[in-house]
């Protein structure tokens, strides 16, 4: 059995193994189709009926499943979502794993499956992500009228 | 919304349906011995401290682990820890029970889970796994670790 609680490590081995048999185009197709899997009846779904809404809900139920350390704003009037978070649960464990090597670029595949989704809907979507340190900044926008 | 990590528990089940579609991709991109392969990478680098402890042969921190992860997953198991062997029963899986839920079917092979991770876990250490019995539906299953006997 591979935990729920154990899946970090998972993925990022995922990353390195069908990056490593197949390169980096492969990892990108494999992390788009994720985004369309997993993100299509959850925050698309979400934000298509609720709009910004939507993912204050998502990140919401997500973010505090995942025991993360962060602030995250709806300002409806500005039109706008953001997230900072402060320290990122997935990968702040990859970074105390000592026995293990992270995937060289894990971040990458936050903006690979939430950038998508966003602009799909017709928002702009951007993050300012320090890896080295588990820590972002995620914003989205509604696109001036 | 300001939260804290101390503030919640750590259990974000999802976890299980993004992890059966990491599965999936490989299968079906790759094919099953790729799949294979992929879960002794895992194990290998993730579960390496453990399968270094047990070339002592103490089970103890098998059962120790055990414990813990599906004290963490909530989930109701019997595990029965023993000097010689451990012996685990579960009437279904977190991880199928939770990708069903959520309509999805588990990736084929999803028994190597199971299989490749505590083989590979156990590779190099005088403990042998054997999955007894596994329910490709439900993942209800029956798992031993025994020391191998010396002569």
């Amino acid at each position: 059995m591979i935990s729920c609680t154990e899946f970090i490590p998972a993925y990022s081995e995922g990353f390195k193994f069908i990056e490593n048999i197949a390169g980096r185009s492969e990892l990108e197709n494999f992390w788009s189709e994720l985004s369309d899997i997993y993100l299509k009846d959850s925050l698309e779904k979400l934000m298509s009926s609720e709009g910004l809404a939507g993912a204050y809900t998502y990140w919401g139920h997500a973010l505090n499943e995942e025991a993360a350390d962060f602030t995250m704003i709806l300002d409806e009037d500005k039109g706008e979502f953001s997230i900072d978070l402060h320290h990122c649960p997935s990968m702040g464990m990859l970074l105390e794993l000592k026995h293990m090597t992270p995937y060289h670029s894990y971040c990458d595949h936050c903006p690979a499956l939430y950038k998508p989704v966003a602009e799909r809907l017709g928002y702009i979507y951007t993050s300012e992500i320090d890896c080295d340190n588990a820590s972002c900044k995620i914003t989205i926008k509604q696109p001036r009228k | 919304m300001k939260r804290k990590a101390s503030d919640n528990k750590y259990l974000h089940k999802d976890f299980h349906v993004s992890m059966n579609i990491l599965l999936k991709y490989i299968y079906k991109n790759f094919g099953e011995e790729q799949m294979v392969q992929y879960l002794k990478q895992y194990t290998k680098a993730y579960l390496k401290p453990i399968n270094h402890k047990l070339k002592s042969g103490n089970l103890g921190v098998l059962c120790k682990y055990f414990k813990d992860i599906y004290e963490k997953e909530e989930w109701s198991v019997r595990i029965n820890c023993t000097e010689n062997y451990i012996e685990i029963e579960q009437d279904a899986c977190p991880g199928i029970s939770h990708i069903r839920a959520k309509g999805a079917e588990p990736c084929p092979h999803y028994i190597e889970t199971y299989n490749t991770v505590y083989k590979t876990l156990c590779e190099n250490t005088p403990v042998v796994y054997e999955l007894k019995y596994f329910d490709e539906e439900t993942g209800a299953c029956r798992q031993f670790f025994k020391r191998k006997l010396k002569f």
